[in-house]
């Protein structure tokens, strides 16, 4: 079953052509890593079909809702509060966690299900404490943001995306900001939800990590998907000439 | 009139009415004024924004002292009206200029909260006002109430300067039994009056920053 489905992307920030008709498309259960080097639109990617960001042109549809219809060469959105309601399918995790810092674990976990999905508290705080445990935080649901590692902020962010239920949930480089040592326990987190069989879209640059993981890799470069394919294939085959030489400046 | 100790406390006590009042309806009426102020200011209108900052430029610009004396008597130069009750128009030139200085407190507050807050309750599906009362407000007032705290200390002091349109506040009294007794003491003991009320307030608001800090 189709959950994303993109189709000729196109982002332009004033003059510069960020993303020049992207496409692809991912199934339920599968995890999708984006590779490729800095600049060449990861990010703009991620936020577009996150909708923090809106594409120029192009459609996304995600778990058979067409949100972002391509209407003669541009996208249209649905106004504000339809596209609010509709994009509650997908979740993502922010690169620097951006958690709420006046907000205790728990509370972090529980505030948008509350307020947003309206659950009542004690199903939500039921919820929130199954998936802090499943994420190993169960011994710091009453600590603040203040007093976690970077690795433990970062599964908490994970965990409170994974509250809202997201059909699709995204990360933006979830390990950059850590120091190497907190990685491990992020990646690991993120590998547990793949065997749960989560639908998981990664930018990354642990190539390592991604070709382990991720079922499928995207090498985006300067707007284009240059390569697409099995990611374990592609990033020890890889065909194209400038995916082999962006794999070879990371292995040094 | 003697300058017994006793009688000068009173005397003082009973002017300090003043001085209390004109603080509390300064806070009151400022805190959200400043607030309007603030939003007027970084109005997507542009001719709103530009006015109001040219507003705040004026009010923390010019003494307070002569903002005082315009209000008390520019409306009989504009208009022929004498002002009947001066202490309406010297606290209206208070709160108008507080709420300039709150105003740019509050700018400060709004724009040190980073923009990955506002993503994060968009990727959650928050609505406009869920994220500003549940998210955004919260943080804002920790950060502002270190430097409203200042304000407000200052503004204890600053209600001394009511006494250039001759309300009767503290000092203006204990000057007037000066005058007529030779005691300079008076003059002196006002600050006690002074110190008292900013120290209990700079406890209260160490009381508000502790009941904040269980945060970073």
């Amino acid at each position: 079953m189709e959950i994303l489905k993109v189709e000729n992307i196109n982002k332009t920030f004033d003059d510069l052509h960020v993303l020049k008709g992207v496409s692809f498309c991912m199934n339920k259960g599968e995890v999708v890593a984006i590779i490729g080097s800095s600049g060449g639109g990861k990010t703009t990617l991620l936020r577009c079909l996150t909708f923090l960001e809106k594409a120029d042109c192009g459609s996304i549809t995600i778990d058979g809702d067409n949100i972002v219809a391509d209407v003669e060469g541009k996208s249209v959105y649905p106004n504000d509060e339809e596209l609010r309601k509709r994009a509650l399918k997908v979740g993502l995790v922010f690169q620097d966690f951006n958690l709420f810092p006046h907000k205790s674990v728990l509370q972090n976990c529980t505030l948008a299900p509350t307020s947003v999905l309206k659950l009542d508290k004690a199903q939500a705080e039921e919820n929130a404490r199954r998936v802090l445990e499943q994420v190993g935080l169960s011994d710091k649901v009453d600590a603040y943001p203040y007093q976690l590692s970077g690795g433990q902020k970062q599964r908490v962010a994970i965990a409170r995306a994974l509250c809202m239920n997201p059909s699709l949930l995204c990360f933006d480089e979830p390990t950059s900001a850590l120091d190497p040592e907190l990685t491990a326990e992020v990646l690991k987190v993120i590998k547990d939800l793949k065997d749960h069989g989560v639908t998981m879209l990664i930018v990354t640059h642990e190539i390592d990590f991604a070709r382990e993981v991720a079922d499928t890799a995207i090498f985006l470069d300067n707007g284009v998907i240059l390569e697409q394919g099995n990611a374990k294939e592609l990033i020890d085959n890889p065909k194209n000439e400038r995916t082999k030489e962006f794999l070879k400046k990371i292995a040094e | 009139m003697t300058s017994s100790f006793w009688n000068v406390t009173q005397e003082l006590l009973g002017a300090s009415v003043y001085t209390l009042g004109l603080f509390a309806l300064t806070i009151i009426f400022a805190v959200p004024l400043g607030f309007v102020v603030y939003l007027l200011a970084t109005c997507k209108f542009k001719p709103v924004s530009a006015l109001t900052k040219v507003f705040i430029w004026i009010i923390r610009g010019t003494p307070l002292m002569l903002q005082i004396i315009l209000f008390v008597f520019a409306p009989g130069l504009i208009f022929g009206i004498a002002v009947s009750n001066r202490f309406i128009w010297v606290t209206v030139a208070f709160v108008i200029n507080y709420s300039a200085y709150f105003a740019e407190i509050y700018r400060g507050g709004f724009e040190s909260i980073p923009v990955g807050q506002y993503e994060a309750c968009k990727i959650l599906g928050m609505t406009k006002s869920q994220t500003f009362f549940k998210v955004i407000l919260p943080q804002v007032i920790k950060r502002v109430v270190p430097p409203m705290g200042n304000e407000i200390i200052t503004l204890v002091k600053d209600t001394s300067l009511a006494n250039v349109v001759g309300i009767t506040e503290i000092i203006i009294t204990a000057n007037g039994i000066t005058n007529m007794t030779g005691a300079i003491w008076p003059i002196f003991y006002t600050g006690v009056f002074y110190l008292i009320f900013s120290g209990v307030l700079t406890l209260a608001l160490r009381f508000v920053e502790k009941k904040l800090d269980y945060y970073r």
